[in-house]
């Protein structure tokens, strides 16, 4: 228990960069929508404190340097929970406000929510990052590991955007949005197996770590987490963990869609068609 | 209430086609009818049922007396059970569902047929010939004798020296294609042959099961594809995919079937959830309760499975993180099924249950699957099922759900539907006796075995020693499976008995709402002449009460924006709509919809072979030397002669759009000319590898190499066979007509996806080092 306590208590890393773009973050959220924010600036917040808790605390520190499955919780919260979070925080009206008042701010919204962009956007973000070359060079660089995150967040939005984009009305329609949010879940389902099965070789930087928080022996002695058992949880968590983020959207797409009541022009038009079919042979 | 338009003294309509009487016979075995096919379907599972249930008589029998030497031989019994567990699943389950999907889905959604009526066809008889050619084994020297999955090594050539594996694995080939051609064709079907006016969420709840079912069809019959392609480059080629003395990963099949095997589960109870839900609420005269609940905790269930597969792997020393994940993960599914249960228990709830034999079965099944559902959790606990597994104790828990689940309500549906496939009622009073003696019987064999499981009974041996109770309980076990012999009986004699004398049905005998009730008993062959309007999910209930209809009901708490007080759409139950063939709701040409489904469903078969390859280059590098051996430069000319292909095949579809006939055909030709260059180049590379005496058998690296490429170039060959029929039947005329652009376009689409494959395979096999 003192162990764990060790750690959760050295373990933090204040990072300038993280903590100036945070605070940036709230700042311009504020700015932006006037602070007529009421009934959104929890999910923001919420978005806010879940990537200061990626970036800053322990996951952080014990990502960069020792397990590669802290790392994994790090990549799938940047990429999945935060921007999901950031997305419901935009107020709707005022969303909608900007829209009207800048075109060119709409038409860009238009071009990002394209479906096949926006998945690909995300999924491959995800599937590059995890290159062995490519994540080699986040470690080791700070400046391609701010950029990595960086790219998390923004292609995480995109992604998002098209399911749960704040104007309802453009959303992806329920069947079309469960083909997408399915397919997502089997791209990153893949991934997680291959990491599963990738042999512990594959990330060379975490078989011997610099061991800066002197933690080393206990993850690796006292918690038995050996570099193979790591990679493996790491592939794991992107396998399940990932899926049942997923899920949990895809769930709420399909409760949504089937409590849906129509309106009553719904049920006119039901009617009008079928008469006019009626009418037609 | 009963509306006076509909006939109340029931009159049969067309009877089915008698096998009797002169092409009665022709007009079953080659009628393209979903209806015929559908019980074509149910008649062979049934038949099936019997094969398979004879076997479990004999392993019963056998294991009546403790010791048991004298009556079958151990390898008689190894193959008993092998047989009995894949006829139950793949001959007997599977195409009950299908059946029963095959016969009602069109119904149900007020369709004239399937969207591909032959490729329903040849579903059914690949069915067939599979489950002959399966049986067939037992006439050419041995059945197979691994048990219904098949562990590598014990099935490959080494350990099992009959061809029985052989006929296992290329008759579930038949088996597994007929069942994806019905995954993609209930797709298809559901999507674009909707009547007019039914939104998806009206659908009624086994229409649903069926299309999230077919889902996982498509998606994970590949996975069994594809480990029983391996596993016959295994025993019939000698390549080295699960040899262990020659470098091969016996785990790595145990993944596959599991990938595919946790999804099969499934598919073998989604439908019959489905069914369970038609049934309770009709005879409690309550709609279903937490209709969006139910549907998303099937699409939850479904694609969790995908994502829980390896806890049927934890006796095998995965390693903890495994374990640990996997057992957590696998308990979330009982949440998902536990609200179905509570959705049935809540539809019961102050309805006025009418206690007839289907619902009998129903409420049986929420008993005996929730005891199944229950035995099952314990399984995911990992040092729970350390203790239990390959016990008895998972011999209970399968049976409590494929039995005492999917027959269960297989039983519910046969009692709910026979009705209307045949136009008579099935007796009560012999339903009465199939049900007491089955329910009886069932859980007489079933759940003893518990507890000789827990006592350490092992599953798969064909004695065991006379220790104390063992005998008796066993005992207890075959009396039990020897009343559930006899119920079948009653059951097959019902069904003859009241085909020929049973009270006739009528329209609608169970006063139920959706629409296979809306037409006759049997209904004729383009099954309606007329259909109700469809504003909800009960549109024979809102037809029959117009004053009180559903979709003036605001539903779950939500209510319209505007109050039904102000509502001025008067109701109208005199509109019934003519029936059209999905003419509102066709969202996409079937033809493209279903290719690409087909190559959803294919990219997982390629997905899975290059994972394999992926697999042996991380685990056995020591084989990756003969990589080095591959001409890259050489390959790359002809991976560009591929990609040029796509664009010819598209300027081939541009000519078409400018209605340049000829043209069309050119490009085709060059588009063939391509592809055969490129299988020119492929087999210039294996003749160069061959020369260095590396062939399939050398190593993992070459099997793999071998197998993948291999399966890309026979999909190259089928894709130039259908390019080059298509230029065949352009010069008859094909790109004269409409739909001359829809059949370009369906084939184009196979053919881009086979060259981005190639372009995938390239990647890993030649580039990544």
């Amino acid at each position: 228990m003192a162990d764990l306590w060790q750690i959760l208590t050295t373990g933090w890393d204040w990072k300038p960069s993280v903590l100036v773009g945070c605070a940036a973050l709230v700042f311009g959220y504020l700015v932006v929508f006037k602070y007529r924010v009421r009934g959104y600036w929890p999910w923001f917040g919420a978005a806010v404190l879940l990537l200061l808790l990626a970036l800053v605390s322990p996951v952080d520190s014990l990502g960069d340097i020792y397990l590669f499955s802290a790392h994994m919780v790090q990549h799938l919260l940047l990429l999945l929970a935060v921007p999901l979070l950031l997305l419901a925080g935009l107020p709707v009206r005022q969303v909608r406000k900007y829209f009207e008042r800048f075109p060119l701010l709409a038409r860009l919204e238009r071009g990002i929510s394209w479906p096949p962009f926006a998945w690909l956007g995300g999924i491959g973000t995800m599937w590059a990052w995890h290159y062995p070359s490519f994540y080699e060079a986040a470690l080791e660089n700070e400046q391609i590991h701010i950029m990595e995150h960086f790219s998390f967040l923004v292609t995480g939005v995109i992604f998002w955007w098209p399911v749960r984009r704040p104007l309802a009305e453009n959303r992806l329609p329920p069947l079309r949005a469960l083909l997408y949010l399915v397919s997502a879940l089997f791209a990153s389902l893949v991934l997680g197996i291959i990491l599963t099965f990738a042999s512990p070789d594959i990330y060379p930087a975490y078989l011997s770590p610099v061991d800066r928080y002197r933690v080393l022996g206990l993850l690796r002695n006292g918690w038995g987490i050996t570099r193979e058992l790591d990679q493996q949880l790491g592939g794991i968590i992107m396998w399940v963990l990932g899926s049942l983020f997923y899920l949990g959207v895809i769930l709420s797409t399909v409760i949504s869609w089937f409590s849906e009541v129509g309106t009553e022009e719904d049920y006119q038009e039901a009617g009008e068609e079928s008469r006019e079919v009626s009418a037609a042979s | 209430m009963s509306n006076t338009s509909l006939p109340l003294v029931p009159e049969k309509s067309e009877p089915l086609p008698s096998l009797g009487s002169k092409e009665g016979l022709l007009s079953w075995i080659a009628s393209v009818d979903h209806k015929l096919i559908g019980i074509m379907y149910l008649v062979t599972a049934g038949i099936f049922f019997v094969i398979g249930g004879l076997e479990a008589m004999v392993i019963r029998l056998q294991l009546g007396v403790p010791a048991n030497n004298s009556f079958i031989t151990p390898e008689i019994y190894n193959q008993l059970f092998t047989m009995h567990g894949t006829t139950m699943i793949f001959l007997v389950v599977v195409p009950l569902m299908l059946g029963f999907g095959i016969y009602f889905v069109p119904l149900m959604i007020g369709a004239r047929d399937m969207a591909f009526p032959r490729l329903n066809l040849l579903s059914f008889w690949l069915l067939a010939f599979g489950g002959i050619f399966l049986y067939f084994s037992f006439l050419a020297g041995g059945a197979p004798d691994a048990g219904w999955f098949a562990y590598t090594p014990l099935s490959g050539r080494p350990y099992s020296l009959s061809h029985g594996m052989d006929y296992w694995a290329l008759g579930l080939l038949a088996v597994g294609v007929g069942t994806l051609a019905s995954g993609i064709n209930f797709i298809v079907t559901i999507i674009t042959r909707r009547a007019p006016g039914m939104k998806f969420t009206q659908v009624p709840m086994f229409v649903w099961t069926t299309f999230v079912n077919s889902f996982l069809i498509v998606l994970a019959l590949p996975a069994l594809n594809a480990a029983l392609v391996m596993l016959l480059a295994d025993r019939l080629f000698y390549a080295n995919f699960f040899t262990p003395d020659t470098g091969g990963a016996p785990i790595l099949w145990q993944h596959y079937f599991w990938a595919f095997g946790h999804p099969e589960v499934y598919i073998m109870i989604l439908p019959a959830w489905g069914m369970i839900a038609e049934t309770i609420p009709v005879f409690s005269r309550k709609p279903l309760f937490g209709f969006a609940i139910f549907a998303a905790s099937s699409v939850a269930i479904a694609v969790l499975s995908f994502a829980v597969y390896a806890h049927h792997m934890f006796a095998d020393g995965l390693g903890h993180a495994f374990d640990a994940l996997f057992g957590a993960s696998s308990e979330l599914i009982a949440i998902p099924t536990g609200i179905k249960i509570f959705n049935w228990i809540a539809t019961m709830w102050g309805g006025r249950i009418r206690f007839t034999t289907s619902m009998l079965f129903a409420i049986s099944f929420l008993v005996t699957f929730t005891i199944g559902g229950v035995s099952g959790v314990t399984f995911a606990v990992v040092p729970t099922d350390w203790q239990t597994t390959d016990s008895y104790y998972v011999v209970a828990h399968l049976h409590y759900v494929l039995f005492g689940g999917t027959m269960f309500a297989v039983f519910a549906g046969t009692y709910y539907w026979f009705p209307k496939m045949t136009g008579r009622m099935l007796s009560e009073k012999w339903g009465k006796w199939h049900f007491w003696t089955t329910f009886i019987g069932f859980n007489l064999t079933f759940f003893i075995q518990h507890v000789l499981g827990l006592m350490g009974m092992p599953r798969r041996v064909f004695t065991y020693p006379d220790y104390p109770f063992w005998g008796l309980f066993n005992q207890i076990s075959t009396a039990g499976a020897l009343l559930l012999g006899v119920s079948v009986l009653i059951f097959f004699w019902n069904i003859f008995i009241s085909l020929r004398k049973g009270a006739l049905a009528g329209d609608n005998p169970w006063d139920a709402w959706t629409l296979e009730w809306a037409t006759t008993s049997p209904p004729p062959e383009k099954n309606f002449d007329q259909l109700p309007e469809i504003k909800s999910r009960r549109p024979l209930w809102d037809y029959k009460h117009p004053e009180n209809p559903d979709w003036k009901q605001p539903q779950s708490g939500k209510k319209p924006k505007t109050t039904s007080a102000d509502f001025s759409h008067p109701a109208q139950p005199e509109t019934k709509t003519e029936v059209k063939n999905g003419s509102k709701n066709a969202v996409m040409d079937r033809r493209k919809l279903g290719m690409l489904i087909f190559i959803a469903s294919e990219a997982v078969f390629f997905l899975l072979l290059i994972l394999a390859f992926l697999y042996f280059r991380y685990q056995n590098p020591t084989a990756q030397f003969s990589a080095n051996n591959l001409d890259t430069l050489k390959t790359l000319i002809f991976t560009v002669c591929l990609v040029a292909s796509s664009v010819t095949v598209w300027l081939a579809e541009r000519s078409l759009k400018q209605s340049k006939a000829g043209r069309v055909i050119l490009w085709l030709a060059a588009t063939v000319i391509l592809g055969l260059v490129f299988l020119a180049g492929q087999s210039l590379e294996y003749f160069n590898l061959f020369d260095k005496n590396i062939d399939i058998r050398t190593n993992t690296f070459s099997s793999s190499f071998f197998t993948l490429t291999g399966f890309h170039g026979l999909h190259v060959f089928s894709g130039i066979v259908a390019l080059a029929t298509l230029a065949g039947l352009g010069f008859i005329g094909l790109f004269k007509r409409a739909k001359g652009l829809l059949v370009l376009q369906t084939v184009s689409y196979y053919w881009h996806f086979v060259d981005a494959v190639w372009l995938v395979i390239f990647t890993v096999v030649y580039l990544i080092k």
